[in-house]
């Protein structure tokens, strides 16, 4: 967590994690140079450059997009999601290039705007097959560009979570449009079969390991337990908790995290306000609820973040009968006190 | 994510899964990966001329190896004031077959092409119009 806003809170992890991206990414694009080059003498640097970087862009696209849900279907990706958001902003860059590189090969030196060009150039909107592939491509630069401008946590904070994570959710529609692009434009014009059924593998990989972990999640929505007349749930024996951890729950449709701290239970909302991680995934350092994804903390007893920080979750009641573990499905105002309960 | 995301990216995802697979489809569908078999079916029964082409106008002119060399020579003298093109043969019947290549300005090209081709069509992929029509 950090108090004041920096460009970066550089870390030994977030260094390790950017020196491999940009390694990558250099590495490709003079890989992709050198064959482009002995494949083909006769093509143009310009041809090259938006080749290169827009083939880079897609492939770091669908990385991307994979993180997430490997992360709900194996822990062991997590590490993958804690700078996510450098992986997303050198993705932009890299379809930036390759969106300005296109730009101006093939939509400059007229007597028309470039940006006009791109929306005037081909007129055929009705037409599924002929549809103008370019400005599908320039639309998810934009989006993509919202997203890389807004991925700082001032942003986070000052949208609010909800608007920021909408907006981050277009990246779902950027994708479907960033691969309409390229069948509707490239695989028109150079027909290659491996490169569409690489394209194809990949779309379907991303979309069967959304849909996969969609399932997973809807799976725990709809474990339900028997509630009583005033609301109250029973969860767990008291036992099942670990001591500095968490166990989670599905209470009337939200997930919530029972901890187990110095032999006392607390519960409060699962979902960690800087990014929505699974604060029942952590565990207990220093006093504090402690999210797995980007440290943020809270205290058991309030869901507050410590001083200085602001940061607050709605906490629910507990109570212990005959070692069963009741919740009160009613949830308090984020930031509310509660008194944990003894085991 | 909060129930409410939960639900909204089940949503999206399953609605992505029906829908794109169903529009790349109808995208690729016509797309040929290998020379079309009509030309080869056509080495039948072919005069000289079949296995020698030559024409030319204001702007391009071409060659069409027939023989064991098997390709067409495509000289671009002018701009077609288009910034990419695509290079369709054209069959015996005059249409548009095959895709034989790319060209971005002038110059020489050569394109890998079987007997049967009775001319070519230059096509601007991003404003979707016919730039030349040229039969042999």
């Amino acid at each position: 967590m950090g108090l004041d806003y920096k460009f970066i809170l550089w870390n030994k992890h977030k260094k390790t994690y950017d020196i491999v991206i940009v390694s990558a990414m250099v590495s490709y694009l003079v890989l992709f140079t050198v064959l482009s080059f002995v494949t083909n003498p006769e093509m143009t640097a310009e041809t090259v450059i938006i080749r290169a970087f827009g083939s880079l862009a897609i492939l770091m696209l669908h990385l991307i997009l994979i993180v997430g849900p490997l992360t709900r279907l194996n822990t062991k990706f997590l590490p993958l999601l804690y700078n996510r958001r450098h992986l997303g902003v050198s993705m932009f860059l890299a379809a930036l290039v390759h969106g300005v590189f296109s730009i101006i090969q093939f939509h400059t030196l007229g007597n028309v705007s470039p940006i006009k060009s791109i929306f005037t150039s081909n007129m055929a909107y009705g037409s599924l097959m002929d549809f103008p592939f370019q400005v599908l491509g320039f639309l998810a630069l934009l989006i993509l560009f919202a997203m890389a401008s807004t991925s700082h946590d001032f942003f986070l904070k000052n949208l609010s979570p909800k608007v920021w994570k909408r907006l981050h959710m277009l990246v779902y529609f950027a994708y479907v449009m960033v691969v309409m692009h390229v069948f509707l434009g490239a695989f028109q014009q150079e027909t290659s079969l491996f490169t569409i059924l690489f394209l194809l593998l990949g779309f379907i990989m991303v979309v069967t390991l959304h849909i996969m972990s969609a399932f997973k999640e809807s799976k725990i929505d709809r474990l339900t337990t028997i509630k009583d007349a005033e609301g109250w749930l029973t969860v767990c024996h008291s036992d099942e908790i670990e001591e500095s951890r968490a166990k989670i729950f599905t209470v009337d449709g939200e997930r919530v995290a029972i901890f187990k701290h110095e032999g006392k239970l607390s519960a409060m909302h699962n979902v960690c306000k800087h990014q929505g991680g699974p604060l029942g995934e952590g565990k207990i350092v220093d006093g504090c609820v402690t999210c797995p994804w980007h440290g943020y903390q809270y205290l058991p007893h309030n869901g507050q973040s410590p001083p200085p920080f602001t940061e607050k979750v709605k906490t629910y009641e507990l109570r212990l009968i005959d070692d069963m573990v009741h919740i009160n499905s009613k949830a308090l105002p984020e930031g509310t006190e509660i008194t944990p309960i003894n085991c | 994510m909060i129930a409410s995301q939960r639900r909204a990216h089940k949503l999206i995802w399953l609605v992505i899964a029906v829908l794109v697979p169903i529009f790349l489809f109808f995208t690729i569908k016509n797309l040929t990966f290998s020379p079309p078999t009509n030309a080869q079916e056509a080495n039948i029964g072919f005069a000289y001329s079949d296995f020698y082409k030559k024409v030319e106008n204001e702007f391009v002119s071409m060659v069409f190896y027939g023989d064991e060399r098997n390709h067409l020579e495509l000289y671009v003298k002018k701009p077609l004031k288009s910034a990419s093109s695509i290079v369709y043969a054209l069959d015996k019947s005059g249409n548009k077959a095959h895709v034989l290549g790319k060209i971005s300005g002038t110059g020489k090209y050569r394109f890998d092409a079987k007997i049967g081709i009775s001319g070519i069509l230059i096509h601007d992929v991003l404003k979707n119009r016919e730039i030349l029509k040229l039969h042999f």
